[in-house]
């Protein structure tokens, strides 16, 4: 990884935990754990200290680094649509129920990772989504989400 | 003494015990494998057919299914990358790499032998001093335990391939997540920002299928197309030969050992244990410079330890009554409803049920062993699927067994955060397994910290006057300076 | 690009289709309840004691009720997410809950949930078990006066137990503590097997539970939490009798969400009244000592009113409700 998105990265961590850090003074925690001898932010904020710590040594080291230039070969694209996939897929299952995304959410995930035989990866994702729909909610007893829309 | 074993013996030696042994041991190995599906749900999934198996039948399913998924998550740790069950996150430390090399069925023949080794050796040792160890737990109060916690929580130092920072910080985000929801104990809601859903916290599993399979899928996906020829192909397994097992008897016996003793003490368990080894086997294996490399050692050490742990795990439900989690609470239900009363008292009313359970935990174990070529064969099967197609089957079955656990949409979110956040680790070299550790130790960590500020009113100093804590304390000690000094000088030869 | 498109729709229809079969019978109206199978869901994990409690009354349940019963575990939260979606469930009777004590009455004094007391249409009850005071088996307090003396005489020196914060042993402990006028601390653990655990090692003096424990571990009980002794425990005086009138018990009900047809409700509260005495439901209930307490739907809504109110009240006297 280049210089740059080491930097990027090690001040995002820093900020999130200065962020968490700074949330544990919000007015809501200071009436809470009344009659315990430590209040419930106590222990996270122990954590959330480390944790800025820590962020700085990662930022130094990463600034300290040399700059590196290789050339970047991550694709981008692919992940960001596999993440989109499921998460529309998970939102989606509330009405069309595990069946009704799995199956796209398969086939999705076969297109992405290149694989290009339409015919089979049809079948294969129509086959997966209703094999384990049956394994969990049938074989297993543990009942799945439901086609809602009538 | 003997009479009793001798009976027990006679239990154990039914045809029915045989069938539910094989038939749990089969279901328990493929539930562990596949990501999400962990060893609570897999047990709890036989727990209906105990109704009407009888006392010991019922006893060997439960103990077979449980021994099965400790062992079964190893193997999808070592072919894929994504442990099985939070259990083997250890495991992929070195069992991906060895795979990676070319030599998955040395890898799954490693852990395979060192899984029944573990599991075999923590049966003897209950056979014959359970309820020593069972006093031994009991000399656990919550200060012991936080001082059993830290020095778990050192072994993050020991897995932090990379840089020793990055690793503590991904130690830090484990035990934070382990925060958020409601305080235990005062039942305050702390970082839930009003999210009614948040304020049953996080499930470990959902986390750990997002961490290490989800982020798996999204890594490969980012891979430009040539290097995805990364497919491990193998045909079945190879068990190590006497001549590579020299010089490795020793990290067998010390990791089952760690595993009997941490699987008795309250609030650790599987996950720990096997960190604990590997971390322990790291400091002192003539092999260690080549740990974290597909070093055998490095699967040795987890597996037998995790797998000693589903022996000694039963001395607290079985010696006191006690569950110590989940999955012996469900097999104490199954002992109620056969008309087994547990407690203290059951070693002593019914110890012919006690030692049958731990010979039919021996059989599983055999089983186990038996079974496990004919499962190498046939996930050699799975693996000779195109990678897309693979993946595609881990995407639904992470979906699948995110859902099971707790039977929440929302946990479908949390597991795509976690998927979203181990991708980004990943990219940026922050290793993942001391998430786990901090996910899995979190919260008993905070409890027993904040347990014993009850009980001490407040003050740190009383922690330090219980010897056994000290003595814990102190190890702890060592073990964060150790690998501070070992950076030091290997960077001091390197200029 | 068409052939894309054209996969895409078929991909969709296999996936739709399938997922009709599924869900047939969805939309067909309601002739005779039940058409599909009913969903029981139980807010806590399996392994439980309310799942136990739901998964032995499934089968005697489904059979009373000439339908098919599923059991859902939605865990978390002290069991209050389970309780919100089975409240924010549509409204039909194929959406109940087996909710115990706990999320029902006091919960929702403790902080704010998305459901309260006015979000259900009561079913029935199952079991009610009642609460003893407890003690080590070597503890040198043999009478609740014992305890009195010794904890007036030295307070904050002895530690009480329990499942968690807010839960009934918490309740029941803090109360005691309260009518005794003594002080004692907290520590608040994750279970019975937990508490149980601490007893055993000496960390804590007292908790409180149903009889069960009596039987597993190295346990006694001091008093009960009742009005009348306790049958099986006849030399275990009432709290009432020692001139501190505090009942609990531990109690398993079903509820469905607000809005559910009477007739649906009264028919689920009569094969419920017909699964306490089944066959299955018997031989668990009796192994584990659990007792069977069938309410019809009116008596177990005035009984939840009431119980409300009272957790509320003592909540409020700890100084714990929000």
């Amino acid at each position: 990884m280049n210089r740059t998105p080491n930097i990027i990265f090690a001040l995002a961590l820093l900020l999130l935990g200065g962020a968490l850090f700074a949330h544990s003074f919000a007015a809501r925690y200071a009436a809470m754990g009344i009659g315990s001898p430590v209040n419930p932010v106590f222990f996270p904020r122990i954590l959330l200290g480390l944790w800025i710590l820590l962020g700085v040594v990662i930022l130094i080291k990463a600034i300290r680094s040399p700059v590196n230039f290789k050339e970047n070969t991550h694709r981008w694209q692919e992940p960001l649509g596999m993440i989109a996939a499921v998460a529309v897929s998970i939102w989606a299952m509330r009405w069309l129920g595990y069946i009704g995304v799995a199956g796209p959410l398969a086939f999705a995930c076969g297109w992405l990772l290149g694989y290009r035989r339409l015919v089979i990866l049809i079948a294969i994702a129509a086959l997966s989504a209703i094999f384990t729909w049956w394994l969990f909610d049938q074989a297993l007893g543990i009942p799945l989400p439901r086609w809602r829309l009538t | 003494m003997i009479d009793i074993l001798s009976e027990s013996f006679w239990l154990v030696l039914d045809p029915l015990v045989f069938a539910t042994l094989v038939i749990g041991t089969a279901f328990g190995i493929v539930a562990g494998a596949l990501p999400g599906l962990g060893s609570v749900i897999a047990v709890t999934i036989c727990l209906p057919f105990t109704y009407s198996l009888g006392q010991v039948p019922s006893i060997a399913l439960l103990l077979a299914v449980y021994c099965g998924s400790v062992y079964g998550g190893s193997i999808s740790a070592i072919l894929i990358n994504t442990p099985g069950t939070p259990q083997a996150a250890a495991t992929t430390l070195d069992g991906y790499p060895m795979a990676v090399k070319g030599n998955a069925d040395k890898a799954l023949g490693w852990a395979t032998f060192a899984s029944v080794f573990g599991g075999v050796f923590s049966c003897l040792v209950l056979i014959f001093a359970a309820p020593q160890l069972a006093a031994l737990a009991l000399n656990f109060g919550p200060i012991e335990i936080c001082a059993l916690i830290v020095l778990a929580l050192t072994c993050i130092a020991s897995v932090s391939r990379g840089s020793l920072a990055k690793g503590l910080l991904a130690g830090i985000i484990g035990l934070f997540v382990a925060v958020i929801g409601s305080d235990p104990l005062t039942g305050d809601m702390r970082y839930t920002f009003d999210i009614f859903a948040l304020s049953a916290g996080f499930d470990v599993i959902p986390v750990v299928v997002g961490l290490f399979a989800l982020s798996e899928v999204f890594v490969r996906a980012s891979e430009p197309q040539k290097a995805q020829a990364r497919i491990i192909r193998y045909t079945g397994m190879i068990l190590p030969g006497l001549k590579a097992l020299k010089g490795r008897w020793s990290v067998l016996l010390k990791s089952s050992g760690l595993g009997s003793v941490i699987g008795v003490l309250p609030g650790t368990g599987a996950a720990t244990a096997a960190f604990i080894a590997y971390a322990e086997t790291k400091r002192s294996s003539p092999r260690k410079d080549e740990m974290g490399n597909g070093e055998a050692d490095g699967i040795i050490a987890p597996e037998s330890a995790n797998n000693a742990v589903t022996g000694s795990a039963l001395v607290p439900a079985l010696a006191l009554g006690i569950p110590g989690d989940a999955v012996t609470a469900v097999m104490l239900t199954a002992l109620v409803v056969n008309g087994v009363t547990p407690g203290v008292r059951l070693m002593a009313d019914n110890p012919q049920i006690v030692y049958a359970a731990f010979m039919a935990l021996f059989l599983a174990n055999l089983v186990m062993f038996v079974l496990a070529f004919a499962s190498a064969r046939i996930f050699a099967l799975v693996l000779r699927l195109p990678e897309a197609l693979l993946m595609m089957s881990v995407i639904l079955l992470s979906i699948l067994g995110s859902y099971g656990v707790r039977g929440n949409v929302f946990d479908l979110y949390v597991m795509l955060a976690a998927g979203v956040l181990g991708f980004l680790l990943r990219l940026f070299g922050v290793p993942l397994a001391p998430v786990v550790i901090g996910l899995v130790l979190g919260p008993k960590f905070e409890v027993s910290l904040r347990q014993g500020l009850i009980l001490t009113d407040g003050s740190f100093w009383p922690f330090l006057s219980s010897p056994l804590a000290l003595v814990l304390f102190a190890a702890a000690g060592v073990a964060i300076a150790w690998p501070l000094y070992a950076e030091r000088s290997s960077k001091g030869q390197a200029k | 690009m068409t052939n894309l498109k054209k996969l895409l729709t078929t991909t969709a229809a296999i996936a739709v289709g399938a997922a009709t079969m599924v869900a047939s019978g969805v939309t067909s109206a309601m002739a005779e309840y039940p058409e599909r199978p009913v969903t029981l869901i139980v807010p806590f994990g399996a392994g439980g004691n309310t799942d136990a409690v739901a998964r032995a009354f499934q089968a005697d349940f489904a059979e009373a009720l000439g339908g098919e019963i599923v059991v859902k575990n939605t865990a978390g939260a002290a069991g209050t997410i389970g309780t919100a979606e089975v409240a924010a469930s549509e409204a039909d009777g194929y959406s109940l809950g087996v909710i115990p004590i706990g999320p029902l009455t006091t919960q929702p004094h403790l902080r704010d949930l998305p459901y309260d007391k006015d979000s259900w249409e009561y079913v029935c009850n199952i079991t009610k078990n009642p609460m003893v005071l407890l003690v080590s088996k070597d503890s040198p307090f043999n009478s609740v006066e014992d305890v009195k003396t010794e904890l007036s005489a030295n307070p904050g020196k002895y530690v009480y137990g329990s499942a968690g914060p807010g839960t009934l042993p918490h309740l029941a402990m803090a109360a005691t503590m309260g009518a005794l006028d003594v002080e004692a601390k907290h520590l608040p653990d994750s279970g019975t097997a937990d508490g149980m655990r601490s007893m055993a090692s000496g960390t804590i003096q007292f908790f409180a539970d149903p009889p069960l424990v009596l039987s597993r571990y190295d346990v006694k009980a001091l008093a009960s939490f009742t009005d009348e002794r306790i049958e099986g425990l006849p030399d275990v005086p009432t709290m009432k009798e020692l001139g501190h009138p505090l009942n609990f018990s531990i109690w398993v009900g079903i509820v469905a969400p607000k809005g559910t047809p009477a007739d649906v409700v009264e028919k689920l509260s009569a094969a419920c009244g017909e699964a306490t005495k089944g066959p299955n439901f018997t031989k668990v209930t009796e192994s584990t000592s659990t007792n069977v307490e069938y309410m019809d739907s009116a008596t177990f809504g005035s009984f939840v009113d009431s119980e409300f109110e009272k957790n509320g009240q003592i909540l409020k006297d700890a100084g714990l409700s929000k």
